[in-house]
């Protein structure tokens, strides 16, 4: 979906720029305030031009006036957003967040409506976050060989990283590099050993991974990966095993009780696991109450710790069950 | 000769004239029944499939009124562009453009024009409760021209048939 198309009809001139912002990140949308566009080069403003609107660096002395959301702006683009439809958007809305065509993450703050003390609902959608789908194909391939063991079987395998390192993105790709396999659905994937690519069960809780819009992934998740998108991990875990009979479950953000049992009952039913959970480094990770019974029961053979560097590269280090570091 | 001739093509017209108000006036029914059941049709689509409405009346919502299919595509295709601030301005706008076409009276008309409103809310609540207000009213349009049907239909074809034989006994 053309990201001009959630803007007000006013400024969708303006929006035309965003093409040119090809590492765009984020745009944040709060009422009354500036709409801030996140690069990797920093931060972009709406300001007003002339009689148009432009998107450029905040420059104090250049005089240009920076644009202001209204409120009429926000329910545009809460009709937009929506395709004009809130009701269809009900759960999403619910978690705070709504998936678009084109994988893009609308995260939603504003007046909570709360019923028997948990939010049923938001009452004004004042701020926005949309965060840009962006798919980093190939950014797993130095990772998954040393996650396979020497006859090709996948390792349960737990990705950890502090929040915005990229542990999903991995996860993402590992997923689209495992169910391609080395020669994706061709002739000679049937041919070779190993080449085929494995059965994957995703269980996409918040919609990160896949990014479904109306049951559609709209990232590449590969041609062998079944979807339960915007389920419970534990239950959508245990329905896939039922269901799906999958050679690789991939479950992202673990973290309670009942997500690990989940996991570790697929690993004793004959399932490879590929998760992921915030932790910033081995020793936090390893102080993780929960995780250290299922650390002892040796449910997860590999730990890939990224780290993100200054200038944005990822670096990585494997671990085994002992906590041995092999790269 | 040439005045039985005549005649009976007045007579003809008289009853040609007397029919076609009968199946207008039956049109218009069928058509409010149509429109009925079309709004309810949309609502239970959307609350099935909790899908947007561009999508159900571009491919889940089945009229056996081509010109009713029309309009929903042509509804949800403009939605689709999303080209207007508000959705239920769309669907005001493509029913009155159609108004004429389907037959409808002013107040019908605007009837159906606001209903769409119903379909925009924040929730399926919102939407029954705004669909019942319409439907109560799209109800009443139903009976009253039930009940005014056969008197109207009484009335139009006897003064068609009158008219026929007055210009007869004129022309004789």
């Amino acid at each position: 979906m053309d990201l001009a198309l959630l803007f007000p009809i006013h400024l969708r001139g303006a929006m035309k720029e965003l093409s040119s912002l090809t590492d765009l990140e984020e745009i944040r949308i709060r009422i009354g305030q500036p709409v801030f566009f996140h690069t990797r080069r920093g931060e972009f403003l709406l300001m007003t031009s002339g009689e148009g609107y432009v998107i450029q660096k905040y420059e104090k002395e250049k005089g240009d006036e920076v644009y202001r959301i209204t409120e009429q702006d926000l329910f545009e683009m809460q009709n937009y957003i929506s395709n004009y439809s809130l009701y269809a958007f009900c759960e999403e809305l619910k978690n705070g967040f709504l998936t678009i065509q084109g994988g893009h993450r609308i995260g939603i703050a504003g007046g909570t409506v709360n019923e028997n003390g948990r939010i049923s609902g938001i009452s004004y959608l004042t701020f926005l976050n949309i965060r840009v789908a962006h798919e980093k194909k190939g950014c797993a391939d130095e990772i998954l060989p040393k996650i396979r063991g020497e006859e090709g079987e996948i390792y349960n395998t737990l990705i950890i990283s502090p929040p915005g390192a990229g542990k999903t993105t991995f996860l993402r790709d590992c997923i689209r590099i495992l169910s391609y396999g080395r020669d994706g659905y061709g002739k000679n994937a049937y041919e070779k050993e190993g080449a085929v690519g494995k059965k994957i069960g995703l269980v996409d809780e918040r919609s990160e991974l896949a990014a479904c819009y109306h049951g559609v992934p709209q990232n590449d998740i590969g041609p062998r990966t079944d979807v339960l998108d915007g389920c419970n991990k534990a239950e959508g875990v245990m329905m896939l095993l039922r269901t799906m009979s999958p050679e690789v479950i991939a479950v992202d953000e673990l973290g309670s009780e009942e997500d690990f049992k989940a996991v570790e009952q697929a690993a004793y039913s004959g399932c490879r696991i590929l998760g992921t959970l915030h932790a910033g480094s081995i020793k936090e990770l390893q102080e993780k109450p929960i995780l250290k019974r299922w650390c002892k029961k040796g449910v997860f053979e590999r730990f890939v710790l990224i780290k993100k560097g200054e200038n944005g590269e990822r670096t990585f280090h494997i671990y085994n069950q002992r906590w041995e570091q092999l790269c | 000769m040439l005045k039985l001739v005549g005649c009976g093509c007045i007579l003809m017209a008289s009853f040609g004239g007397a029919y076609s108000i009968y199946l207008e006036l039956k049109q218009h029914l069928q058509m409010l029944y149509e429109l009925r059941s079309l709004l309810t049709n949309i609502f239970w689509e959307t609350a099935y499939s909790m899908q947007p409405l561009e999508v159900v009346l571009l491919y889940q919502i089945r009229t056996k009124d081509e010109r009713l299919l029309h309009i929903c595509k042509e509804i949800g295709t403009k939605l689709l562009k999303k080209e207007a601030q508000n959705g239920s301005l769309v669907w005001q706008e493509c029913f009155r453009m159609h108004r004429k076409e389907l037959g409808l009276k002013e107040e019908e008309g605007e009837l159906i024009e606001q209903a769409g409103s119903a379909y925009f809310g924040k929730s399926m609540e919102e939407n029954q409760k705004g669909l019942a207000f319409y439907l109560e009213r799209l109800d009443a349009f139903i009976e009253t021209e039930r009940k005014e049907r056969r008197e109207k239909q009484k009335v139009y074809q006897t003064v068609c048939i009158m008219s026929g034989l007055v210009l007869i006994i004129l022309f004789v």
